[in-house]
C-alpha cells in the first residue's frame, strides 16, 4: 500500500469523525476489510496503545500507520490526523457570520452516525478482543467502571493489562 | 515567535491523555498567564467541537492563530501532533518488539478487552446527549445508520456524509 493511499484513507476517516474514536469504523472498513493490510487484532492493539499514551485519543491512527507502513506510515498518519484541523479557520468565519445553522445540524447527525458505527465496530472487534469468558467478564467490569466512576480510561486499560496475567 | 508559549502546548499534549484534560491544561497556562482572554479561549474550544477530525488539534490551531498568526497556528498544530505522535510511534515499536513474549501477549490481550470497553463506553457517552432534544429525528437517524451500517455493505464514509446531509435539514438550529 502506497503512503499516499494510506494518507488519503486515514484523511477520509479522520475528516469524517468528530471524536477520537469516531474514525475507527472507516479505518476498519478500509484497512481491515477492504485492503486487508491490518487485522482486527492489530486495530484493537492500536486503540489500546493510544489509550495508554498521552495526546488526543485519535492518535491511534499513528499506531495503525506504523503497523501498516513502518515509521513513514506513522508520519503519514500523523499528517492525516492533523490535516482536518486547518478547517477550524474557515469555520470560525462561518460561525461569526451566523451561517452555522445547517452546519451544526449536519455535525450533530454525523456524531450520532459515528457513535452508532463505533458501537457496531465494537461488536465486530469483540471476537478478537474478548475470545474467552474470563476476558468477557474483564471487559464488562471495565465498561461498568468507566460508566459508574471517574477512573480515567488509561488506568482502566493498564489495570486490564495487569489483571489479564492472572486470568485462567 | 520568541514569546510563543511552546511549553504550554508541549505540556498539554505530552502529559495529558484525551482532549478534555489537555484543554484544561492549556486554559490554565494561557488564560491564567494572560496570554489569551477567557472569551477567546472559549471560542476556540467551541469551534473546535464543530471542526471535523480531532477536536484538540483544531483547538490548538485556533489558539496558535490567536497568539501568533498563521505561523503560530502551524507551530501549535505541529507541536501537538509531533510530540504525542512520536511517543505513540515509540510505544508501538516497543509493542511490535515484545508482542511475542508470553507475558506481554497476555497483557496485550487484557488491554484489548479494556480498549473494547473504552470504545463502547465512548460511543454511549457521546451518543446519549444527542437525544436531549428532537429525539424522534435523532433516533430515526441513529436507527437508519444502525440498519445500513450494521446489516448492509453500505460504505461507512458515505453513510456519514448522507447522515450529515439529512441532519443539516432535520436537526438544523432554527434562526
Amino acid at each position: 500500500m502506497s503512503l499516499l493511499t494510506l494518507y488519503l484513507v486515514l484523511l477520509k476517516a479522520t475528516a469524517l469523525s468528530f471524536s477520537g474514536f469516531g474514525s475507527v469504523p472507516v479505518v476498519r472498513e478500509e484497512l481491515v476489510l477492504s485492503r486487508q493490510v491490518l487485522t482486527d487484532e492489530q486495530l484493537n492493539d492500536a486503540i489500546a496503545i493510544s489509550q495508554a499514551s498521552p495526546g488526543p485519543l485519535g492518535l491511534y491512527v499513528v499506531t495503525v500507520g506504523y503497523v501498516v507502513a513502518g515509521f513513514a506510515g506513522a508520519v503519514v498518519a500523523a499528517l492525516a490526523l492533523a490535516s482536518p484541523a486547518v478547517l477550524a479557520i474557515p469555520i470560525v468565519v462561518l460561525v461569526r457570520r451566523g451561517s452555522d445553522t445547517y452546519l451544526r445540524g449536519a455535525y450533530r447527525a454525523i456524531v450520532i452516525a459515528s457513535c452508532v458505527l463505533m458501537a457496531v465496530t465494537g461488536s465486530r472487534l469483540a471476537p478478537q478482543a474478548v475470545p474467552s469468558a474470563s476476558l468477557v467478564v474483564l471487559a464488562i467490569a471495565a465498561f461498568v467502571t468507566l460508566a459508574a466512576t471517574r477512573v480515567p480510561p488509561i488506568a482502566v486499560i493498564l489495570l486490564c493489562a495487569l489483571l489479564a496475567n492472572g486470568l485462567p | 515567535m520568541s514569546q510563543f508559549p511552546w511549553r504550554a502546548f508541549m505540556r498539554a499534549c505530552a502529559l495529558h491523555v484525551g482532549a478534555a484534560s489537555a484543554a484544561a491544561s492549556l486554559r490554565r497556562d494561557l488564560v491564567n498567564d494572560g496570554l489569551i482572554s477567557e472569551a477567546k479561549f472559549d471560542e476556540a474550544f467551541g469551534i473546535a467541537r464543530l471542526t471535523p477530525g480531532t477536536n484538540l488539534l483544531a483547538m490548538v490551531t485556533l489558539l496558535g492563530l490567536r497568539l501568533n498568526g498563521w505561523l503560530g497556528a502551524a507551530a501549535a498544530l505541529a507541536v501537538t501532533t509531533a510530540v504525542p505522535g512520536t511517543i505513540a510511534a515509540m510505544a508501538t515499536m516497543v509493542y511490535v518488539s515484545y508482542a511475542g513474549h508470553p507475558a506481554a501477549a497476555r497483557s496485550m490481550q487484557g488491554a484489548r478487552a479494556g480498549a473494547l470497553a473504552v470504545l463502547i463506553w465512548a460511543s454511549v457517552r457521546l451518543l446519549l446527549p444527542q437525544f436531549s432534544d428532537r429525539r424522534v429525528q435523532a433516533a430515526s437517524i441513529a436507527l437508519a445508520v444502525l440498519m445500513l451500517g450494521g446489516f448492509t455493505a453500505f460504505p461507512q464514509y458515505l453513510l456519514l456524509l448522507v447522515a450529515g446531509a439529512v441532519g443539516a435539514v432535520l436537526l438544523r438550529i432554527p434562526s
